[in-house]
């Protein structure tokens, strides 16, 4: 019998080699940038990322006949970090990625697995995806985790009626497997589906799409003991399980510790291109998902199972990129993005709505490209409010970003180049506000909600640089890719708890990649 | 280019259209008056320097408020169960003053709900009562047995009795005996009262109504000490050990019925070859003990009056309550009536009865419960006999058990803490027969 994770990795190596080989007789500006200045400029980058999360413009901001197969090793250490963060993560992954056109059909396909290791994370057992939910288990042992993810994402667009109609499908699949070895041992699996169906109106000065969306998922969890003796009393306050089923409402749940939780989402989207002359393109991109989490426990009852927790949310998000070329030497990019999160839960002990998530989301992204040298800028803002009305824990967060980065390609022979990047980022709390009732939240609840709120609302730097080596050859080229962040927070607001780990001053990451362009 | 001008346009409707959202469920408010169960005390005795202890057992998150103006007002409380204790201590000198009455010991007031689902804001009276100050009291109870494999398993189980008192007394007539209660709050079989616990009140062929629940308690069991009245001298600060078996669980023992059984680990339990007193199932006529009901002859045996089983075995989970009484006219105690479980369904003839003890007779009294919060049943005690409760944390087959702390030594005399609030006077050690907490 076939594995599953066996079909996603024969799919996604089919799609790529099918990419890579298929001929195409049709080909866009963008055909005439060389492979690797499309796949590391950051002038493409931004392009070519808008594009992927919007794939009816994969015919547009994507190159053809272009692929990457690569590995890369990355590494995060630090003990600067929110509750349910990792001391130490060890990342390893495979990616591959290509586009073509065949018969006036537009392909693209990604595939990538993602191996990492964190040693040792606590508060949580979680499959990383799913942040803002209500419901999980943790304690306060910290415990390895190791995680595999494959993704599989795709998209197709053909254009019928003389290029007038378009009808594009997007595919995104995700397949995930999380687990840790010792006592509280957890165990997660997840996936997730999505189709987005989109048919949109070519004319000469602009064009338009609208989307269907619809997905589902899954995420089942299950917490066991080696050690028999910790699921017969508390006596060691480390290993004692924690069921979370709101802001910061934990209690004891030390047997039969399992979930699943069922996710369907659905949603529309609209996509506009303005085109007013040759210079200037403008992408406007919005998205509204309606996601519904149906967290469940099997039983003996007649439906076998119990209802622990609805959560509805929805995802409202729009996004303009505005490109505007001047000369062949000078362009210049300004990007916005806003998203907004709304979530609230059914909670079933209560049988009433008791949890509450908000997170608004603005940012603004400029780019100025001269030649080999490109400078970029950001700044963003972000509110994020969690609620709990049974326990009244509250908080309530504002957080600005705002950073530079310098981007340079040296030329070292006809053959190779590298592309050096310099970047700084500082982050900050302009507004902040936690409550916490002394009865309401166990020790377990507390030590989350409090470290949460010192990680958050601490100021911090972040220095980074990055450098790609690359061939440039006609085909077949090669790029080895080196990035280096460090990020050091300032000072902790005053709280009056004890927190048992406590928040260190540093984050460091490095990450090594082989890439095989082609 | 004009259409930049509604970008920003653009990102303002999509913050405004947000509702504020706000949870549906609220917290609850919990008001507490406090008074004095006996009218008489109330505006003699103060109440505004007691102590209310109030515990959300769901976070096992414990807080304690000074009352103003006899009451406790606690705001934005999480809906669930709640352990509300409250306790205050006059001094004798002033107990006195108050009341004419003499005693030779400070008084301690207490009351107690224990799991009260707070489930929407709720103003609670809080009635003080007195309880007895015992001259007897329960000193350790040995409940949880040791490892099934490597220890004694229930085999080592032990009760100890203090004389908390200056002077000698006799523990001749001295009744000791477990009380029983709801043992599950899953199943539904019995007439329960509103705080959970069977309504006795409900007895088949029970005349009183909810007296039968308030003044008595009803026994799963109950031995008394032998002797004629000056047997068995206690010093002050001295106690008996009643053992299930008084032997050296050390040891590998043999069975009554022959078979030899290895102790792997002699650490985990204790030895009782040298308890005061043992229990003995095998004189009881028509019964057969468990094979590891030994008698041991240098040990003096207990008389029992009630029993279950083939040996005294505790409930190692720790759904007992344990009493003691003292009677000098045993056919008043063999006198008291019995009841079955009120039952939804008639009792069989054949169906246990459990024998209705006064709780004016008590002597001193422990709660014992279950270790895990979630498994904890409705008290079976009242705030005069036992305001709390306690437990060993590592559960059943730990080696370990409870001991009522030390308050004081005079002269080598130990008294031991004695406020009628087991969650207060008791704690937890490795099972120590006639040994002291610290």
């Amino acid at each position: 019998m076939i594995d599953i994770k066996q079909i996603v990795i024969l799919t996604g190596l089919f799609m790529t080699v099918s990419v890579s080989y298929a001929q195409s007789q049709t080909e866009s500006v963008l055909d005439s940038v060389t492979a690797e200045t499309y796949w590391y400029r950051p002038e493409y980058v931004m392009m070519h990322d808008m594009a992927v999360r919007n794939r009816v413009w994969l015919p547009n901001e994507t190159k053809n006949k272009t692929s990457i197969l690569g590995v890369s090793q990355a590494f995060n250490k630090g003990e600067f970090q929110p509750a349910q963060g990792a001391d130490k993560v060890s990342q390893f992954g495979v990616y591959t990625e290509g586009k073509t056109q065949w018969k006036n059909t537009d392909f693209w396909g990604r595939f990538s697995y993602d191996r990492s290791s964190e040693d040792s994370t606590a508060m949580r057992h979680q499959t990383r995806w799913n942040v803002d939910a209500p419901f999980y288990f943790g304690s306060l042992r910290k415990n390895k985790y190791n995680r595999e993810t494959y993704k599989l994402d795709a998209g197709i667009q053909r254009a019928f009626f003389d290029n007038r109609l378009p009808v594009s499908l997007a595919v995104d699949y995700r397949l995930g497997s999380h687990y840790s070895n010792n006592d509280p041992r957890g165990n997660l699996n997840d996936m997730n589906l999505q189709f987005e169906m989109t048919v949109g109106h070519n004319l000469p000065k602009w064009s338009y799409h609208i989307s269907g969306i619809w997905g589902y998922g899954s995420e089942r969890a299950e917490v066991g003991y080696k050690n028999d003796k910790y699921t017969t009393n508390t006596d060691d306050p480390l290993y004692v399980n924690w069921v979370m089923n709101g802001f910061g409402n934990a209690e004891e749940q030390l047997k039969q510790i399992n979930y699943f939780d069922v996710i369907d989402h659905y949603g529309v989207g609209f996509h506009i291109l303005l085109k007013p002359n040759t210079a200037n393109k403008i992408y406007f991109n919005g998205r509204y998902v309606n996601e519904k989490q149906s967290f469940r426990k099997n039983d003996n009852s007649v439906q076998t199972y119990q209802l622990l927790n609805d959560y509805s949310k929805d995802i409202g998000e729009v996004e303009i990129l505005w490109s505007r070329q001047f000369d062949d030497r000078r362009s210049m990019k300004w990007l916005i993005m806003a998203k907004t999160e709304s979530g609230d839960d059914f909670n079933y002990s209560y049988m009433a709505n008791s949890y509450v998530y908000q997170k608004d989301q603005a940012m603004l992204k400029g780019q100025y490209n001269l030649a080999s040298v490109q400078l970029t800028g950001n700044l963003s803002w972000s509110n994020m409010k969690k609620m709990d009305g049974a326990t009244d824990n509250l908080m309530d967060l504002t957080q600005l970003q705002s950073g530079i980065a310098l981007y340079r390609t040296f030329k070292i022979t006809d053959q190779f180049n590298i592309l050096g990047k310099l970047g700084y980022q500082r982050k900050w709390s302009p507004q902040h506000e936690l409550e916490v009732p002394v009865l309401n939240s166990a020790n377990f609840a507390k030590q989350i909600l409090y470290q949460d709120y010192l990680y958050e609302t601490a100021s911090s730097n972040i220095w980074s640089t990055a450098w790609v080596w690359t061939s440039h050859r006609p085909r077949n080229n090669f790029s080895v890719q080196f990035q280096v962040d460090y990020q050091r927070r300032g000072e902790l607001v005053p709280i009056h708890f004890n927190i048992e780990d406590s928040i260190g001053k540093d984050w460091y990451m490095a990450k090594l990649g082989v890439s095989y362009l082609f | 280019m004009k259409i930049r001008y509604f970008i920003p346009i653009i990102c303002l409707l999509i913050f405004s259209c947000q509702r504020d959202r706000i949870p549906k469920m609220e917290p609850v408010d919990l008001n507490l008056n406090l008074s004095y169960a006996s009218e008489e005390l109330n505006g003699k005795l103060e109440l505004n320097t007691a102590k209310v202890t109030v515990t959300n057992l769901s976070t096992n998150v414990r807080s304690t408020y000074s009352p103003q103006d006899a009451a406790v007002s606690i705001e934005n409380l999480k809906p669930g169960n709640y352990d509300i204790d409250a306790s205050i201590t006059i001094s004798k000198e002033q107990y006195t003053q108050v009341t004419g009455l003499e005693t030779a010991e400070d008084v301690t007031f207490n009351f107690s709900f224990k799991k009260y689902n707070l489930i929407r804001s709720t103003t609670l009276a809080l009635e003080l009562v007195a309880g007895t100050v015992g001259d007897f009291v329960i000193k350790q109870v040995y409940y949880a047995g040791s490892d099934q494999k490597n220890g004694a398993l229930y085999r080592d189980q032990f009760f100890e009795i203090q004389n908390n008192t200056d002077r000698i007394l006799y523990a001749d007539s001295l009744y000791f005996g477990r009380i029983y209660g709801r043992q599950s709050i899953t199943t539904d079989k019995e007439y329960y009262q509103s705080n959970g616990q069977l309504d006795w009140s409900k007895s088949e062929n029970m005349t009183i109504g909810n007296e039968a629940n308030t003044d008595y308690v009803y026994l799963r069991d109950l031995f008394m000490i032998p002797g004629d009245g000056h047997t068995y001298p206690i010093d002050p600060g001295k106690s008996i050990v009643i053992a299930q078996n008084a032997l050296n669980h050390k040891v590998p023992f043999v069975g009554n019925n022959g078979v030899e059984t290895p102790i792997r680990d002699p650490e985990l339990t204790v030895d009782l070859s040298k308890a005061t007193f043992e229990t003995y199932f095998g004189d009881i006529p028509g019964k057969k003990p468990f094979a590891s009901d030994i008698n041991n002859l240098d040990v003096p045996n207990v008389e029992v009056l009630d029993y279950v089983g083939n040996d005294w075995i505790l409930d190692n989970p720790g759904r007992d309550g344990y009493v003691i009484f003292k009677r000098s006219n045993r056919e008043e105690v063999l006198a008291l009536k019995d009841y079955a479980v009120p039952s939804l369904k008639a009792p069989a003839a054949s169906e246990k009865t459990y024998r209705q003890l006064p709780t004016s007779w008590i002597m001193d009294a422990l709660e014992i419960q279950p270790n895990t919060a979630g498994a904890r049943l409705p008290k079976k005690l009242g705030p005069s006999q036992d305001a709390g409760f306690s437990f060993v944390p590592l559960g059943a087959y730990s080696s370990q058990a409870v001991i009522r702390k030390t308050e004081g030594n005079n002269n080598g005399v130990i008294k031991l803490k004695d406020t009628n609030n087991s969650t207060e006077d008791f704690v937890f050690i490795k099972a120590n027969p006639f040994g002291f907490a610290n």
